[in-house]
């Protein structure tokens, strides 16, 4: 470390009024109503899992249509707009947004801030109930006379809640029901993340202390919590539309040569409520993913993360900045081009701090001692994708270039690579490397190897051709293109192509469930530690952290996250909470060969 | 220390991490409900400003309406009142300021419950309680009616945005007013168990902060929509 006097600072003392831990007393307490960050993590990762399994298999029914066209009776154009719109909900909404800040959220910031819980655990648990109550409010709507909406998962007014959409009758209903069921939710579990990062760390734990874990999680809460209300407002103006019969988004309008009740509504008002809050939810799932991704490639090249402050103030500029952005979903909306000017400017600014962030990843990797286990492939994969997905967002970023590729396969693939492909990459990343913290046992390595390697290249053999198809037109949510003049009969045949490679995909995703669920019995003990990671969450006195994480006294930090390799010590690797008269010493010759 | 200070910390520095040991692991000298109050303060207020600005913008679009209505000297809830040029209902919006009273004195009662916590004069507290419930079950109840006089009215089959908008607005609000009624229960329900009054000072303080801020989100919505 280098001696320098730093300027004056000031430090706040804690405030310990609300240091009591609650204790279940029963099964039911403890694993069922649990008010214990841990299991209300795992039960938020069951249901976002089961939830996304929903949807994968959705994703295969529109492949499967997509790829052999009049094949199958059972997918008529009704359930294939259903299963659109259902597929991408689910997955953005109660998939990602669940998993990231629900899942890690919940298990990663009481443990890596050195808490013993969040601040408020009878609040955390409504925020999973009420999660649960909007899954199956959603998953209701599957069962209902007219069945899911397939107005898309943009839910666009008018023709989301007009006759001849899919679902329109009580799909719709539900749908909007559970995403305002899951804001209310949200919200619960939000002021927990957001209260137990800046009240309840423990001793030492500055915030520039932070792993970037939590700096990412943190930020993305907070987006989370000033973006959701925007799409709260949507969906109960979209109520209001669809059962009192208002007109908030409903212009007057001829349904079937009949002329309906509505007038003065503006549908581009809900675009802007839903975009409002649609973009900032692109970097609600993607700041969590860059600061996991940031620890696990730190961890996994025993390397320092390079740039630490400017990756904490990337991932706050990216925060402010995607509340300015949200339009560039709609230059095809007949906006005025000096909007269109203004939010292609702001969209090429955030594209900087977001590069600041891939050069960081970059460099910490340079000459690092990188070890190539599953966690870090995924990790590596997940830099290789963004940067991607990223690329071609700056084409859609533009607007004369977004006009002509607006609504073709180009934007399926990007917007799949970029927060598809990419985040689910930091998830699997992520899963491997704390399956050990959470289970106490290591996944299958072999197993590991083969998920990551299918996934991967699997997922550019799906997505990477489906630029193409953008460029030459191929429109999305069309459920069959036949013969259209314009379209090529190797169309068809890549078509084909990818939907089998999903198929194969969707097989990998299986064999990874299989090591999750095996691997709790089978899988080798992991021990104390296994990755030999610096941060607090692998210090705790038991492996799974018990309840209350910390045993009789919490951790005391000495030192920030990243201490790999540091130049005299005997080992890789120095935990934060270690004092600094117990850092074991390097054997002299090894200092002079350093 | 502000925020860009904190932010420009280098940890890995041996004088930064010196000073840094010190630190005991908050970053506001407040108790984490009065932070977390603050948050949820910022998510309504995004909330109804969001549904400000979708007024805002439907007035725009429908400006030249708008502007006959100014013409006769109506108000926006002259508007949501008026049907065509035969204005309906005006004699109704005396509930709307019956109910902004009650809301104001709710408010006032919720200020008498914490001032005698702070003082810890038990019976005080139950007679502000009681009152303070009262008063916004009161509110709660007098929203309602004027919701029902203006479906009364046929306004909602008539779908006019603009009293669409006031409806979603009363309603939204009268929930998350409702919302309140739920930790203030507790109190009581706290209080009538035998707590004792100092053990309850926390959540009356909270309670009564909530209580102003949707007074204040009330008062200014309902001028936004009486002066516009």
């Amino acid at each position: 470390m280098v001696d320098v006097t730093p300027s004056a600072v000031d430090y706040v003392a804690p405030a310990h009024e609300e240091d009591e831990l609650y204790h279940p007393h029963s099964f039911l307490t403890k694993y069922i109503w649990s008010q214990d960050a841990k299991i209300i993590a795992i039960q938020y990762a069951g249901t976002a899992t089961a939830i996304g399994l929903v949807a994968l298999v959705l994703s295969w029914m529109m492949r499967l249509q997509l790829g052999f066209p009049d094949t199958f009776s059972f997918i008529a154009p009704e359930a294939y707009y259903q299963f659109i719109t259902m597929h991408g909900m689910i997955m953005v909404i109660y998939l990602l947004t669940a998993l990231f800040l629900g899942g890690f959220g919940n298990y990663l910031i009481p443990l890596m801030v050195g808490a013993r819980d969040m601040v408020f655990p009878y609040v955390n648990m409504l925020s999973y109930w009420i999660y649960l109550l909007a899954v199956l409010v959603l998953v209701a709507s599957f069962f209902v006379p007219g069945g899911a909406t397939g107005a898309g998962w943009t839910l666009y007014p008018p023709q989301s809640i007009l006759n001849g959409t899919p679902g329109r009758d009580y799909g719709i209903i539900l749908m909007l029901a559970s995403l305002i069921i899951f804001i209310i939710g949200f919200t619960m579990g939000g002021l927990n993340y957001v209260v137990t990062v800046l009240q309840a760390r423990c001793k030492g734990m500055t915030l520039m202390r932070l792993p970037l874990s939590v700096w990412g999680i943190f930020v993305a809460t907070i987006l989370a919590l000033l973006a959701f209300p925007a799409l709260f407002v949507g969906c109960v103006m979209m109520l209001f539309d669809r059962l009192l019969g208002t007109s908030f988004f409903m212009p007057k309008i001829v349904e079937f040569g009949e002329q309906l009740n509505y007038s003065g509504g503006s549908p581009i008002l809900f675009q802007h409520l839903f975009w409002f809050f649609g973009h900032p939810e692109v970097y609600i799932v993607a700041l969590p993913a860059f600061g996991i991704v940031s620890d696990l490639i730190s961890t996994h090249a025993r390397k320092n993360i390079f740039g630490y402050r400017m990756m904490v103030w990337a991932i706050v500029a990216i925060g402010g900045l995607s509340f300015v952005v949200w339009a560039h979903h709609m230059y095809v909306s007949g906006m005025n081009p000096y909007f269109g000017f203004f939010f292609a400017t702001t969209t090429l600014i955030i594209a900087v701090p977001t590069a600041i962030k891939v050069y960081n990843w970059v460099l910490t990797l340079w000459r690092a001692n990188i070890h190539l286990t599953v966690p870090m492939l995924f990790a590596i994969a997940f830099i290789l994708t963004f940067v991607n997905g990223g690329i071609t967002g700056l084409f859609l970023g533009i607007v004369v270039v977004d006009v002509p590729l607006s609504d073709t396969m180009f934007v399926v693939a990007h917007f799949h690579m970029v927060m598809g492909v990419a985040p689910l990459m930091v998830i699997f990343g992520a899963i491997y490397h704390w399956y050990p913290l959470v289970t106490g046992r290591m996944l299958n390595h072999a197993l590991g190897l083969f998920h990551f390697w299918v996934t991967f290249l699997g997922a550019y053999l799906i997505f990477f051709p489906m630029h193409y198809l953008g460029f030459i037109g191929v429109p999305r949510r069309y459920f069959e293109i036949n013969d259209t003049t314009f379209v090529p009969a190797s169309v068809h045949d890549l078509n084909m192509f990818i939907s089998v490679v999903a198929l194969i995909v969707g097989f990998a995703q299986m064999v990874f469930l299989f090591n999750l669920i095996s691997s709790i019995w089978n899988g080798r003990p992991a021990g104390h530690n296994p990755w030999h990671a610096t941060t607090l969450e692998w210090q705790t006195p038991e492996v799974p952290p018990g309840h209350g994480n910390w045993g009789k006294d919490q951790p005391v930090v000495y030192r920030w996250a990243y201490d790999y390799s540091v130049p005299g010590a005997g080992q890789d690797y120095l935990p934060q909470n270690m004092p600094p008269d117990k850092v074991p010493q390097a054997a002299p010759h090894r200092l002079q060969r350093a | 220390m502000g925020l860009l200070a904190k932010l420009s910390e280098k940890p890995w520095i041996k004088a930064q991490s010196d000073l840094d040991d010190l630190h005991e692991g908050g970053t506001f000298a407040i108790p984490a409900a009065w932070l977390g109050l603050n948050v949820l303060f910022a998510v309504i207020g995004v909330l109804f400003l969001l549904l400000s600005i979708a007024y805002y913008h439907h007035r725009i679009i429908h400006a030249a309406e708008y502007q006959a209505a100014a013409a006769q000297s109506a108000s926006f809830l002259d508007l949501c009142l008026g049907s065509g040029t035969a204005w309906l209902g005006l004699p109704k919006l005396w509930l709307l300021w019956v109910n902004t009273g009650i809301l104001f004195a709710g408010s006032l009662a919720m200020q008498g419950l914490q001032s005698a916590t702070r003082r810890g004069e038990e019976h005080s507290v139950r007679d502000y309680l009681v009152i303070a419930g009262a008063l916004t079950s009161a509110f709660l109840v007098g929203q309602i009616l004027v919701g029902r006089q203006l479906a009364g009215l046929g306004f909602f089959a008539a779908s006019t945005p603009a009293v669409a908008f006031f409806l979603i607005i009363a309603l939204l609000h009268g929930l998350h007013v409702f919302g309140g009624l739920l930790p203030l229960g507790r109190v009581g329900q706290r209080l009538w168990r035998g707590d004792k009054v100092a053990e309850l000072r926390l959540i009356v303080e909270l309670c009564t902060a909530y209580w102003h801020f949707l007074l204040v989100v009330w008062l200014l919505l309902f001028g936004m929509l009486l002066l516009t």
